[in-house]
């Protein structure tokens, strides 16, 4: 039986959309680096790097 | 070395260390030093150090908790590094948090020598106020917001002015509608050894009712209080907080761990989210961007927001893969009499013992 989501079942491959969220964060970060806003681009990349992980914070 | 550098990598914990970094940043682009890479790097130095000063406490004081709640995945749990290692991390990251924020303005020193205080005092007994419930749910948010914030705008002047405390009860209230729910995960060890917390005295329910009271109080104070608020900063602060209290309802009714973990991270998301595009329009308004581009900036910052609190919701965090020290046992028992089967695949998380009640 196929397993749902939220189940215990952890699949190997990353979901597509989880990606595409990240890139579009990479080339908003990328953006605001050009721009001059280098730490805020930095969080940005950081941020949307990390938003796969299990975090409470 | 690279052991002792990596041993230091694992106790700055990156998620809460960009946490913190966005709250120096905020403050910092507050007193008008967005773009000072000087005063940033300082910043970030006596934050970083002030960061491992609270984690080597906070590790040496709960190791009997964490090898309930958090098997394997602190390097105290794990064996990767003894008590005399952290206590010389925690000895050396305080020293340097106070050196480097003698740097800054000699108001930074005091707001450091009073968090690294407390900060010891949350975790270390005889104080020990991790062990009092709300008293605990109130103090480690003045530690993780006001320290790096106050940080950064005393590493600019020697002085605070009235909108940017008030700008700082916002950040704080948010903060403690979150910090509330990272009992969640813990509940079986803080239960276990007499760990008081919110949750444990007064169950999901209440504390999911405090927590979205809190959220919905920061984000009111937060967009009164920020600078320059524009129209399309707002309406992306209250989408944040309109996600953030239809997960904190879900969470409110129990079904299971791993959907719980799921839910937490999708909100820490959205309050991530919530604090990058606070740091994003301070930073544009102080560089002077155009309106067009500030727009397109916000927009997209929390149309990704919501895109990765959607995308946690539905399928849940990535994984470690881990063996937790009894399935290993079980394998090899297994092995050595010749089964077939083994624990080898097991998650971290126990779905149905880790709920509180």
């Amino acid at each position: 039986m196929k397993p749902g989501p939220l189940s215990d079942y952890s699949p190997s491959a990353e979901p597509p959309l989880r990606s595409i969220w990240a890139v579009i964060g990479i080339v908003l970060a990328v953006v605001l680096v050009i721009g001059g806003l280098a730490f805020v681009g930095a969080m940005v990349l950081a941020v949307a790097g990390m938003n796969h992980w299990a975090s409470n914070k | 070395m690279i052991r002792r550098i990596r041993l230091v990598v694992l106790v700055a914990r990156p998620a809460v260390i960009i946490l913190l970094a966005m709250f120096a940043g905020v403050g910092l682009a507050q007193a008008g030093h967005a773009a000072d890479k000087a005063l940033l790097a300082r910043t970030l130095v006596a934050v970083t150090g002030f960061l491992l000063f609270s984690v080597a406490c906070n590790d040496l004081a709960d190791e009997r908790i964490d090898r309930v709640n958090l098997p394997g995945r602190r390097p105290l749990v794990t064996g990767a590094a003894s008590r005399r290692e952290f206590t010389i991390i925690g000895v050396t990251a305080g020293a340097t948090a106070l050196a480097a924020s003698a740097t800054l303005r000699w108001p930074a020193v005091i707001v450091m020598a009073c968090g690294l205080a407390l900060s010891a005092g949350y975790s270390l007994r005889p104080v020990r106020l991790a062990d009092r419930g709300a008293v605990a749910s109130v103090v480690l948010p003045a530690c993780y917001v006001a320290v790096p914030y106050l940080t950064g705008i005393f590493a600019a002047r020697a002085f605070v002015r009235p909108d940017e405390v008030f700008l700082l009860a916002g950040l704080y209230l948010g903060f403690i509608g979150r910090i509330l729910l990272k009992d969640f995960r813990d509940v079986r060890g803080d239960a276990l050894f007499g760990k008081r917390t919110f949750l444990v005295r007064h169950g999901r329910r209440w504390t999911c009712a405090f927590s979205a009271c809190c959220w919905l109080a920061g984000t009111v104070v937060l967009l009164t209080a920020v600078p320059r608020a524009t129209a399309v900063l707002a309406v992306a602060e209250a989408g944040c907080l309109t996600g953030a209290m239809a997960l904190l309802a879900a969470l409110s009714r129990p079904r299971g761990a791993r959907r719980d973990e799921a839910l937490i991270t999708a909100i820490a998301i959205i309050g991530r989210g919530m604090i990058l595009l606070l740091l994003a329009h301070l930073s544009m308004v102080c560089a002077g961007w155009s309106a067009f581009r500030y727009d397109a900036v916000i927009g997209m910052l929390g149309i990704v927001t919501a895109g990765q609190a959607a995308s946690m919701v539905r399928h849940g965090p990535i994984t470690r893969r881990m063996i937790p020290v009894e399935d290993q046992l079980a394998a090899h028992r297994e092995i050595l009499v010749g089964s077939s089967s083994s624990g080898l695949t097991s998650s971290r998380a126990d779905p149905e013992t880790a709920g509180p009640t």
